[in-house]
């Protein structure tokens, strides 16, 4: 989850009132923001991901003005009609076909504001746009931008730019390949013949979205107003961006400039700060709380959220701020009514549902055989479900069998899934070649393996493998302890003599129940012993406990 | 203890090597095992325990002792092959017949040796003893006579005459009948708490082991028993014990039964629709990505439930179905949903349930319990397989109060005393709850797993209607290190037979 950090005193200013820091600890988590530490003036909080409008300062205080009753309500943000425009040319359509923008006009840059705008917007990058993905965001000095400014798709290796913080001209080819920010996201643009580019009325690049802008554009102590561009590929997501960027900037005084944008079909003036409407009914927010909140008091309590609200008898017509992005149902509305009531106000109540518990049949049958296992000496162990083909076929002087594999593994130790337990269990052994004898051990667990007839294709078992590990252990102890096993079953078996080179020749039987073969038993191999670097004798029996 | 009562406790053995050395204080283990009549371990494991007990003083001393190797004792009991080959060359003078007897190597060296010392004579092929060669069948040789004492017990090289020490040397050269081996000798001597020890110590028959024998011709009632030293340390004991994941995992469990609920079960290599889709996770969201989900190369994909299931999950996506909402507003791609994973959550399980459940089901409280997989790197915060246990209620009527109702008697049934809440996130509950329990040992709030309400784009297309599912659930493996004091997350899974042996498992918290 994203952290936000910020300025004890910057946060009071905005919110219009001062509260201690432990004023502030106390309250920040009831409205959802953990309280994540804090030095001196400076606080950091989590902010839950659904959450994009409290990725800066600004937004934090508005959300807890209105939580805390200073000012509640839905906050009218204006935007100021002008004549700026940004063409779509639709060269871009095929590339990156949403873009946003407006104009910001007024800014105080101070040390606090800039550092809130740069951690709202790569915050917002990395959470809301998904990485960059689904929309990107360009601040520029309106001073260096002329208009009409034009969104358009271009040669790669046509146009060429300062990029941001550089020193020499570059082609967007060459960013690609050579700056780190080209490199970063070369992902989202390399595909295309052509990459887009916001571009000034003087053809000038402003930016090369959503990789870098133009060092043109570059924000200077003393820039007074700002250019805003957001594009992307889904236009929620790309609008939602803009809106929490320029609110959170007219938190902080500026005024909002709109930006016409043509796509030759059709004319929009943004940004749309127009509230969204979803009803909410009192008694559907009483039913899933427990409450018996009049609706009165449902819509003093969603005020506090920020939201506007009408009441039509006991009906809510609710009007959702603009830099909302969460609210799908009308049950997110009830979640927040919970949290402007307060969760520790809620009486916790068990619901009188009466029922009858039970457990899986599997599970009493597990632990008898736990416990039979255990008061014959054996420990209990639990290994990895992850192992690695080496571990499956080399050490076990196996041949290579189809086995469940892991696409992205993280590490070259755990690529594949057990398909058996007895080679993670001599990894076990292994591990513990240092330390005292004797070492029976048994696991119970799961195994996976390829199986056309099941629906992800794949069949689990439930396995038991036990094993004797000390100078003189041998086949004949560990089929004493299997005959006793069958015996608390209630299970016949007979001993059916196999070819397996994993094991010594001649010491290696399959277990058959009614025919049917349910595991094996052996003495394994010194070429096995040896590639785990063991000199201990081992015998193990495994059995597919889902067969018995 | 008092002297005396040092004394009663004293085992046969430390009496025997006292009383020797009271006859003569300061002797090496092997004068002792002399004086006693007991073996070479007898004495040894008597003057060690003598020694912790402080009532005598061990000094050990270096020395290199002869002792018999492997032809060595073969010889000692069948006489060396050149001996042999004497005898039978008598009876037999043919080369094969005395090949026929002999091993490849015995009669080799035999023959050399024999030859050279004129014992024997080749004539034709034919083996004729000598005059000397008779004598020599007929006289010990010293080699023999060394044979014959190393058979009782090795030799000190230091204490050998010039003319033993002599035949030892030739005797190495010969392979594999004599070892030279470097050995640790003690010497004991009575130290100041024996001195006061001594004269309780009796030599009396006191009856260490009772034995059948003394039962049943009953010698026990004519005897004393010899007094244990009750706290000494007994030899380790290897046990079988239960792990302690599967000892925590049995509690919870029992906890969910306690309080009516039944449990379920769903596979661990899950498809994404019943991980993520069936859960209004949408296919873009950050959790489906690689850097945290374990996908399955091989089989990449599984079946997708029925039609009509898979329908209603895609439009829900979409554009939220008949539920009220609005949907995410993509297109959904079957092809996302079928990919196969490991499930990252117990949620998966819950939605399955739901799955199979038709509204005359209701009410329904059931739980499953776990293994669920990240893509993380193992770390001393990080696992990449944990269990998970998540129980949910579905029934009509049921609301947020009794979601918290719930929640603080199973924080309660787990050992905690005060549990609180906080607003939290998941993308699949609204409300969602974060409950926090008081730490009855650390007297600190703490964190707890997550809780919420279903949201309906859930819950609906999986059951058909609109019912509020109360869900919960948390890792076990926190609960573990808190139980058990274990700081790092990766000691739950060690593979280290010690702590598995050493590590207490119980625990009166829960």
């Amino acid at each position: 989850m994203p952290v936000i950090s910020f300025n004890s005193k910057d946060f009071c200013k905005l919110v219009g009132k001062n509260y201690s820091k432990d004023k502030l600890e106390e309250l920040m988590p009831m409205i959802g923001m953990e309280w994540e530490g804090s030095e001196g003036d400076e606080i950091s909080v989590e902010v839950f991901p659904n959450r994009p409008d409290l990725l800066s300062v600004e937004g934090l205080a508005r959300a807890f003005r209105s939580f805390t009753g200073l000012k509640k309500g839905l906050i009218n943000y204006k935007v100021r009609e002008s004549n700026y425009e940004l063409i779509i040319d639709k060269s871009v359509k095929t590339v990156r076909p949403i873009v946003a923008a407006a104009v910001v006009k007024g800014i105080k840059l101070t040390n606090d504001s800039v550092k809130s705008l740069m951690q709202l917007q790569e915050k917002l990058h990395l959470t809301h746009a998904r990485n960059r993905a689904k929309a990107a965001i360009g601040v520029h000095d309106l001073r260096a931008v002329k208009f009409p400014v034009t969104y358009a798709a271009v040669d790669p290796k046509s146009v060429r730019f300062i990029p941001l913080d550089g020193s020499k001209m570059m082609t967007p080819e060459q960013i690609l390949a050579e700056h780190p920010k080209g490199i970063k996201y070369a992902g989202l643009v390399n595909k295309f013949t052509a990459y887009p580019m916001i571009l000034g009325a003087d053809d000038e690049v402003l930016s090369f979205p959503p990789v870098i802008n133009s060092e043109l554009t570059k924000i200077r102590p003393k820039t007074k107003d700002l250019f805003i561009d957001v594009t992307g590929t889904d236009e929620f997501t790309v609008n939602k961006a803009l809106n929490i960027l320029t609110t959170s900037l007219i938190e902080r005084g500026s005024k909002v400039h709109s930006v016409t944008i043509h796509d030759g079909l059709s004319k929009k003036k943004l940004p749309n700060f127009n509230v969204e409407l979803m009803n909410l009914n009192s008694d559907y927010c009483n039913s899933l709380l427990g409450t018996n909140f009049s609706v009165k008091r449902v819509a003093g309590l969603i005020s506090m959220m920020g939201f506007g609200y009408k009441i039509k008898e006991n009906l809510l017509s609710i009007s959702i701020p603009c830099y909302r992005t969460d609210i799908l149902h009308p049950i997110d509305l009830v979640e927040d009514v919970a949290i402007a009531y307060g969760y520790m106000n809620f009486k916790a109540e068990l619901p009188s549902v009466s029922t009858i518990g039970s457990e899986l049949l599997i599970e009493g049958f597990l632990n008898q055989v736990r416990d039979f296992l255990i008061g014959n000496g054996f420990l209990e162990v639990i290994n990895w479900h992850l192992t690695n083909e080496e571990a499956l076929f080399n050490k076990m002087n196996a041949k290579e069998r189809a086995i469940v594999k892991i696409l992205n593994p993280k590490t070259t130790d755990f690529t594949v899934l057990r398909d058996y337990l007895t080679p993670v269990m001599l990894g076990f052994y292994s591990q513990n070649r240092h330390n005292d004898y004797p070492q029976n051990v048994f696991e119970i667990g799961e195994v996976m393996k390829l199986d056309s007839t099941e629906s992800t294709g794949v069949r689990e078992d439930i396995n038991l493998c036990f094993s004797v590990a000390h100078s003189s252990s041998n086949y004949s102890e560990v089929k004493g302890v299997l005959d006793n096993l069958m015996k608390v079953l209630g299970v016949a078996y007979s001993i059916k003599e196999v070819d397996n080179s994993s094991f010594i020749n001649g010491r290696v039987a399959e277990v058959m129940v009614n025919k049917e073969s349910v595991g094996f038993i052996g003495e394994l191999s010194p070429e096995v012993l040896i590639s785990h670097e063991l000199k201990m004798p081992i015998t193990v029996c495994e059995l597919n406990l889902s067969k018995l | 203890m008092k002297p005396e009562g040092i004394a009663e406790r004293l085992h046969e053995l430390e009496r025997k090597v006292l009383l020797a050395l009271k006859k003569k204080d300061k002797q090496l283990s092997t004068e002792l095992e002399e004086s006693t009549g007991l073996g070479e371990a007898s004495i040894n494991r008597a003057l060690l325990w003598l020694s912790s007990k402080k009532l005598i003083k061990l000094k050990e001393e270096v020395k290199e002792v002869v002792i018999l190797d492997k032809n060595g004792e073969e010889y000692a009991e069948k006489g060396f092959p050149e001996k042999r080959f004497l005898k039978i060359a008598l009876k037999n003078d043919s080369i094969q017949g005395i090949k026929a007897e002999l091993s490849k190597d015995e009669f080799n060296v035999s023959i050399g040796l024999l030859k050279s010392n004129g014992l024997v004579k080749l004539k034709e092929g034919r083996i004729i003893v000598t005059k000397k060669g008779l004598a020599y069948l007929k006289t010990g040789t010293l080699y023999e006579k060394i044979l014959k004492k190393l058979l009782k017990e090795p030799l000190g090289l230091s204490k050998l005459s010039n003319e033993l020490r002599e035949a030892v040397n030739e005797l190495s050269k010969r392979k594999d009948i004599i070892k030279i081996e470097v050995k640790t000798c003690r010497q004991a001597g009575l130290a100041k708490l024996g001195l006061s020890v001594l004269p309780y110590v009796k030599l009396e028959k006191l009856i260490g082991q009772l034995t059948p024998q003394l039962l049943g011709t009953g010698a026990y009632k004519t005897a004393e028993f010899r007094k244990y030293d009750l706290g000494a340390p007994t030899p380790r004991i290897f046990y079988g014990k239960k792990h302690i994941v599967t000892i925590i995992r049995d509690r919870i469990r029992k906890i969910f039964l306690d309080m009516g609920f039944k449990q379920v079960q769903g596979p661990l290599l899950e498809s994404s629709f019943w991980n993520f889709d069936s859960l209004f996770q949408p296919q873009d969201h950050p959790a489906r990505d690689m850097h945290d989900t374990f996908f399955i190369k091989e089989p990449m994909r599984g079946l997708l439930p029925n039609k009509k299931l898979v329908q209603r999950v895609k439009l829900v996506h979409e554009s939220g179905w008949t539920t009220g909402s609005k949907g995410w507003g993509y297109d959904w791609k079957e092809s996302v949903a079928s990919t196969n994973i490991l499930r990252t959550h117990t949620t998966a399980v819950s939605a399955r349930t739901l799955a199979q459940c038709k509204p005359k089901d209701l009410p329904v409280k059931v739980f499953s319990l776990g293994h669920v997989f990240r893509n993380e790197t193992l770390d001393y915060k990080h696992l990449f397989e944990f269990i998970q246990v998540e129980g949910i209620v579905a029934a009509p009527g049921v609301n947020f109060r009794n979601l918290l109702g719930i929640l603080k008697n199973f924080f309660n049934k787990l050992g905690f005393d005060e549990v609180r809440f906080r607003p939290g996130y998941f993308p699949y509950t609204e409300m969602s709850v974060e409950p926090e329990v008081l730490h009855p040992v650390k007297n600190e709030w703490m964190e707890l797993g997550g809780a919420g309400i279903l949201r309906p784009e859930v819950v609906k297309p999986l059951l058909g209607i609109d019912v509020p599912v109360l869900a919960w659930g948390l890792g076990l493996e926190r609960s573990i290190m808190d139980v058990f004091n274990i700081k790092d997350i990766r000691a739950v899974y060690s593979d280290d037979i010690n702590f598995l042996r050493e590590k207490s498992s119980y625990t009166k918290r829960f």
